[in-house]
């Protein structure tokens, strides 16, 4: 009788279809309205803090030991380190004027800084607080990316229409490729083959050949049954590579393509203006922040249900995740 | 009375099928090889086939292309269509790029300058000719990058916006080429392409190296039609027409002698 009353529980639980479970994690939200970093449970899906960070907020990431937290404090021309064991600003470091977006190298050491009104990239050493190099790059730089092996850095000129090939250990300019109107992310697949860039006006998404530095296919969103007012911005990329993210801006969704067939599979309803993706470690979820309607949408990638609309004030912008 | 109101609508509905609503296009009328009163130009050309695909007319507003254009044009409402804009503008919604071009050295053939980069330590001593908006910051990229490499006694600038008086007034560069007034010229594209070919020398093209020079504008441009932001479903209407003619458009394109960039070419 009690070994039925087990079963029959266990079945009702599987009968509502609860969310797959996942490991504990902490969403950060950068807000460049209230000029916070929101702090979000992943288990509990709550709010649980907000860091002040200074004057606009935008590009976040985590460095590779998981330790801290970099962001681009745009309107005050620096980066600043949060420690994530604290969720405390530990320090703050001179990225040059108006930083957007940044890529951090494999091994940590160095900041990629897209300075948006000077065309510039800085080479910011994170143990110095120096900038050590600088390329000049199309007027307002914003995407960045670093390759796996550390050897390639990608800028895109979000005013020019470029996606910029750097030698990240000269600084030298090795190439540049025009792109559909307003580029705004880029992310390399896990083995550094190939390079995704989203251009927000034109609604598509190209895919690189790495070693060649030419394109091997456009993704034409507004081919593929779109919603209204579709855009491209934010990029999430699986950690097995399989699977890549694109948040549709003023789409107000968020899609998934197979990185293989260029083929996109599944369309996730977000809140208005969705510009950053993020991914929880197991990438069982994505995490999209919504700047016009201040949310965090959280989708359940195993069953594709939203799970739930996290309510932040502001502009929420970026998403990082830490373990 | 009733049969009055019926009999009314009936012909104002008759009329709306007979009248479809016209695809109305600003243009400068003295703009070759784009644009020219007399339709003359490969954007009229291209306004026209849009037009026919959409089973509508062209209605033209006249409007010299000077600073200000999209203001008095589009913003205010007096058409619907730039035919020719760079992709990337932002204060226009603009579609599918229909060409890529880019800026080129333009020489005599006779001359055998054969100049294909701003390094050429020839451009230190050649009379080179290069558009120019006016002597503010806002200048043609080219003119910033023969000014960077301080290629400044010897230059000698023609304005993007010419003596209006005159027929197609930015072709004054290559005229100057021609004539030999100066040995070589760095002018946009479709320009050089088309006036040379109507030359009384041969002319040589080169693209300009490098196309991306410092931290500014590259020389090297996507080309679309532009609407205004709101007007989304012209905007898609257009980008259709634009996709299923590609093969006409190009050819368009070949016979005014625009040099067209087919894929992203290194620097």
């Amino acid at each position: 009788m009690r070994r039925i009353l087990i079963c029959a529980l266990a079945l009702a639980a599987c009968a509502c279809s609860r969310p797959a479970p996942t490991t504990p994690h902490t969403i950060y939200v950068s807000d460049e309205q209230a000029d916070v970093i929101h702090v979000v449970d992943g288990k509990t899906l709550a709010p649980v803090g907000r860091i002040p960070v200074g004057d606009r907020p935008r590009g976040l990431g985590l460095s590779p030991d998981g330790k801290t937290l970099f962001v681009a404090v745009s309107d005050d021309n620096r980066i600043a380190m949060i420690d994530v064991a604290t969720r405390q600003v530990r320090g703050t470091l001179d990225s040059g004027p108006d930083p957007e977006r940044f890529a951090i190298s494999p091994d940590g050491g160095m900041l990629y800084v897209a300075n948006e009104d000077d065309g510039e990239v800085s080479f910011l050493q994170v143990a110095a607080n120096r900038i050590v190099n600088k390329t000049q790059v199309g007027p307002e730089p914003e995407g960045m990316a670093v390759s796996p092996d550390g050897r390639l850095v990608i800028c895109t000129s979000e005013a020019a229409s470029l996606v910029h090939f750097i030698d990240a250990a000269t600084g030298k300019l090795l190439d540049s490729v025009l792109v559909g109107a307003r580029p705004r992310d880029a992310v390399f697949s896990p083995d550094g083959t190939r390079l995704w860039v989203t251009s927000e006006s034109r609604a598509s998404v190209a895919v690189f050949d790495v070693a060649s530095r030419r394109i091997l296919h456009t993704i034409d969103l507004k081919k593929a049954d779109p919603p209204p007012n579709v855009q491209a911005v934010g990029l999430a990329m699986a950690r097995d590579g399989g699977k890549v993210y694109a948040a549709l801006g003023r789409g107000n969704h968020a899609i998934e393509i197979d990185t293989r067939t260029f083929e996109i599979l599944r369309r996730f309803k977000t809140g208005f203006r969705n510009w950053g993706l993020g991914l929880s470690p197991d990438d069982r979820r994505l995490y999209a922040a919504s700047g016009l309607s201040g949310d965090l949408t959280v989708v359940d990638l195993t069953s594709g249900k939203t799970i739930k609309r996290v309510k932040l004030d502001g502009r929420p912008w970026g998403v990082a995740v830490a373990p | 009375m009733r049969l009055l109101t019926v009999l009314l609508c009936l012909t104002t509905l008759a009329g709306c099928a007979r009248e479809p609503k016209a695809l109305r296009v600003c243009a400068d009328p003295n703009n070759l090889p784009f644009s020219n009163r007399a339709g003359e130009g490969f954007e009229n050309k291209l306004v026209e086939l849009a037009a026919k695909e959409l089973g509508r007319k062209v209605e033209y507003t006249w409007w010299a292309q000077r600073r200000g254009y999209v203001r008095n044009t589009l913003k205010d409402d007096r058409c619907d269509v730039w035919p020719g804009v760079a992709t990337q503008v932002e204060m226009l919604a603009t579609t599918r790029p229909y060409y890529r071009s880019s800026y080129v050295f333009l020489s005599r053939a006779d001359r055998s300058l054969d100049i294909r980069s701003f390094d050429d330590p020839r451009l230190k001593t050649l009379t080179v000719g290069v558009q120019m908006i006016g002597d503010d910051a806002a200048n043609t990229p080219p003119a910033h990058a023969l000014a960077r490499r301080g290629i400044i006694g010897n230059v000698r600038g023609y304005m993007l916006y010419g003596d209006y008086s005159q027929p197609n007034p930015p072709a004054a560069i290559v005229q100057a080429v021609d004539r030999g007034d100066i040995d070589v010229a760095v002018v946009w594209g479709p320009l050089a392409g088309y006036f040379a070919s109507k030359a009384a020398h041969p002319m040589r093209l080169e693209p300009v190296t490098p196309w991306l020079d410092g931290p500014q504008w590259p020389m090297m441009f996507d080309v679309s039609m532009g609407v205004r932001r709101e007007d989304a479903e012209l905007r898609e209407a257009l980008d259709r027409v634009l996709e299923r003619r590609a093969g006409e458009i190009s050819r368009l394109l070949q016979a005014y002698h625009v040099p067209v960039m087919q894929d992203p070419v290194g620097r």
